[in-house]
């Protein structure tokens, strides 16, 4: 009787270590604001794109650029501005964050400057295009040409870049994030900043 | 007053649940670990996919991996289940769905990264104690390269080129890494079709400087025809490129762009990308790993035969620890893994018409022969694995069988003991025939240059055809055929 209640416990004790091995919990950020700052991949999260992105933003706001857009303001004259996407050179497919992020510029600066945004939403086929062109589409002239057809005075376009190295036991994976303002006109850059960040994998 | 249990029945209780708990867990084992193998798991949607039942042979990979539709995948990632996703992958390129294959080719990289990086230490234990199959999965250079390789055609064939920039920035991360860390597995070859690739995913979207470097690479590493000596000497024109200097393979093409005359960015553009149409066609299918019986003296022969990792040999002592074993009766033989082409379908012919006339093709990756060279640089030191696992079970069964019999008194119980032991282990001593068993034998190529218009495309493998109208117009079109294998 002792032996199969010896028995009974150890085959009880692996069918729970079984169980609940498989066991797991959901939850949401809401419950557990930390879930949105921890790391789950070397891809760019969201957590990384704000940071990224506070820091391009923080410096654009306090630009001469945007101190003479206030200028043109106070006149009466806003000026009309164009986002255009930021080009993807890294190696993590980040494309939806990127959009992301064009979308973010757009809200911040309809939010807080007096300026004017030309949508992305109403900029449609050209944007596609400056998509699908990439790399000649990034020629500062033909996007001076896609600004002057939407009417723009300035298109603000950047890049994402990343230094990838691959050891034994890690992987680490730099981003640069870099912020652009170009006049249509003449095509001189009126602002530009660069930001970066680390992740990393380590065994 | 109270009766005290006389103490030998103590002792015997107590190990009679050790034996039992040996047991128990013995069991558990093979409940756990049963006797199939990932080939096994795998062998159904395999012959499915070789008779071109490509859905179905997905739907048994869904199966297996708990997922009801192609769109879902693992909750929780094993390795097994990521290796998996790369069959599932394959497949599903196959029959066009090239954004699902991308998706579970993404997550399957990310995964291997986890594997290759995280708890190695611990897994080697397992290796030692139970089996290969124990140990997580490291996938091989080849297959690590073939998987960004394979995933620049998903993109490329939906026209996503700055996705397929993505794969071959990521395929040059790992071939860094591979060349400094483990070429002597690497042919040149396994590195000349993602260079290839990857030149096409820059050219197309007219970034030249960048699709000269992945292109001179794929020339470096075998990848040669005439048509693209002559794109690469007007592509080192437009962009400069100078090559790596004497001894270069390129060098001569260098020169040879050095001596033309000048060519324009928008002149090499229509010359070279509009209107260009590349064709993949995947055929066969990779020699996949079985599970075979050794006999010791056997196995240890092979380990000395391909002994090119000095770091994994047997030293004397446990070459004749194993051999007495194998005298006393108490080690038979080592269960390994052999590469097999059972079943396979072997070289095919592959013949590709477009718009009626036959398009010339050439070679772009010969993957059976990747894999075969792969595995004859790694098996000797996974055979010395096996091997110390053996020993490793013995000494373990005999520590088992002492410990018993010291507690109980008993001979019969510490050989009852040392069984369970075995037992276990044995149960657990899978041979490993993880791979990615569904990588096609051979990429072949075929590229031409045509006027706007719509164009029929036909591939014959083997006899069996697939086809296809492709829309060309302005830039590169990609498409891919690997349905039939």
């Amino acid at each position: 009787m002792k032996e199969f209640q010896t028995f009974s416990v150890i085959l009880a004790l692996g069918l729970m270590a079984h169980l609940t091995g498989c066991a797991g919990q959901h939850m949401r950020g809401s419950e557990n604001p930390a879930l949105d700052q921890m790391t789950f991949s070397l891809r760019f999260d969201r957590a990384d794109l704000d940071r990224l992105y506070k820091k391009n933003i923080e410096e654009l706001m306090d630009s001469s650029i945007m101190g003479q857009w206030k200028g043109q303001a106070q006149n009466g004259a806003p000026p009309n501005v164009a986002v255009f996407p930021i080009r993807n050179e890294t190696s993590e497919h980040i494309r939806g964050s990127l959009d992301a992020l064009v979308s973010k510029i757009e809200t911040d600066l309809v939010n807080d400057t007096p300026i004017s945004i030309i949508a992305q939403e109403s900029q449609g086929a050209l944007i596609s295009e400056v998509k699908r062109q990439q790399s000649s589409a990034y020629d500062p002239k033909r996007l001076a040409e896609y600004g002057e057809q939407l009417g723009a005075q300035y298109y603000i376009t950047g890049r994402i870049y990343d230094v990838a190295e691959r050891t034994k036991d890690a992987r680490r994976v730099q981003y640069f994030l870099f912020l652009q303002v170009l006049d249509v006109e003449t095509g001189a850059i009126k602002f530009q900043h660069e930001a970066s960040l680390t992740k990393a994998l380590i065994g | 007053m109270q009766r005290r249990l006389p103490q030998p029945l103590q002792h015997s209780t107590s190990a009679f649940s050790i034996l039992l708990a040996l047991m128990v867990s013995g069991f558990a084992m093979v409940g756990a670990s049963g006797c199939a193998t990932y080939t096994d798991h795998v062998r159904e949607a395999k012959q499915d996919a070789l008779q071109g039942r490509t859905q179905q042979a997905v739907e048994r990979l869904n199966k297996a991996i708990g997922a009801e539709e192609s769109h879902q995948y693992p909750e929780k990632l094993t390795s097994e289940n990521t290796l998996m996703l790369l069959e599932r992958a394959t497949l599903l390129q196959a029959i066009g769905k090239y954004k699902l294959a991308a998706r579970d080719m993404m997550i399957a990289d990310q995964q291997l990264d986890w594997l290759d990086i995280g708890a190695q230490g611990k897994a080697k234990i397992g290796k030692y104690m139970f089996s290969g199959s124990s140990v997580k999965y490291r996938a091989p250079p080849f297959e690590r390269l073939l998987l960004n390789t394979l995933n620049m055609v998903n993109f490329m064939a939906v026209g996503d080129y700055e996705g397929a920039q993505v794969e071959a920035r990521r395929f040059s991360i790992v071939e860094y890494f591979f060349l400094n860390d483990e070429s002597k597995t690497l042919l040149p070859e396994s590195l000349a079709l993602g260079n290839y690739l990857g030149g096409v995913a820059f050219e197309a979207t007219g970034e030249y400087n960048q699709a000269a470097r992945y292109y001179a690479d794929a020339y470096r590493y075998g990848l040669r025809t005439s048509r693209f000596e002559r794109r690469l000497v007007d592509l080192f024109r437009i962009t400069g490129y100078g090559g790596k200097g004497k001894g270069d393979a390129v060098q001569q093409l260098v020169d040879r762009s050095r001596a033309g005359s000048v060519l324009s960015f928008e002149e090499y553009r229509k010359q070279y990308v509009d209107g260009e149409l590349l064709m993949v066609v995947q055929s066969g299918m990779a020699p996949y790993k079985e599970g075979k019986k050794y006999p010791v003296g056997q196995a240890i022969a092979y380990a000395n035969a391909h002994s090119y990792n000095y770091n994994y040999t047997l030293s004397a002592k446990e070459k004749s620890r194993a051999r007495e074993m194998a005298v006393s009766g108490a080690l038979k033989w080592i269960s390994f893994p052999q590469l097999t082409e059972k079943g396979l379908p072997g070289q095919r012919n592959v013949n590709i018409f477009v718009d009626g006339r036959e398009a010339a093709v050439f070679m772009g990756s010969n993957i059976e022969r990747q894999v075969e060279h792969a595995w004859e640089r790694i098996s000797g030191a996974l055979m010395v694995a096996a091997i110390t696992r053996m020993i490793t079970r013995a000494a373990a069964g005999a520590g088992a069988r002492e410990a018993t019999q010291q507690a109980t008194g008993k001979s019969g119980l510490g050989i009852l003991a040392q069984l369970a032991v075995e037992g276990s282990m044995l149960a657990a001593d899978k041979p490993d025939t993880r791979s990615w068993s569904m990588l096609p034998g051979r990429i072949k190529l075929a590229r031409v240059r045509l006027p706007d218009g719509s164009y029929p495309v036909k591939v014959k493998v083997a006899g069996r055809t697939e086809s296809r109208n492709v829309e060309i117009g302005s830039g590169v079109r990609v498409v891919n055929f690997s349905r039939n294998r």
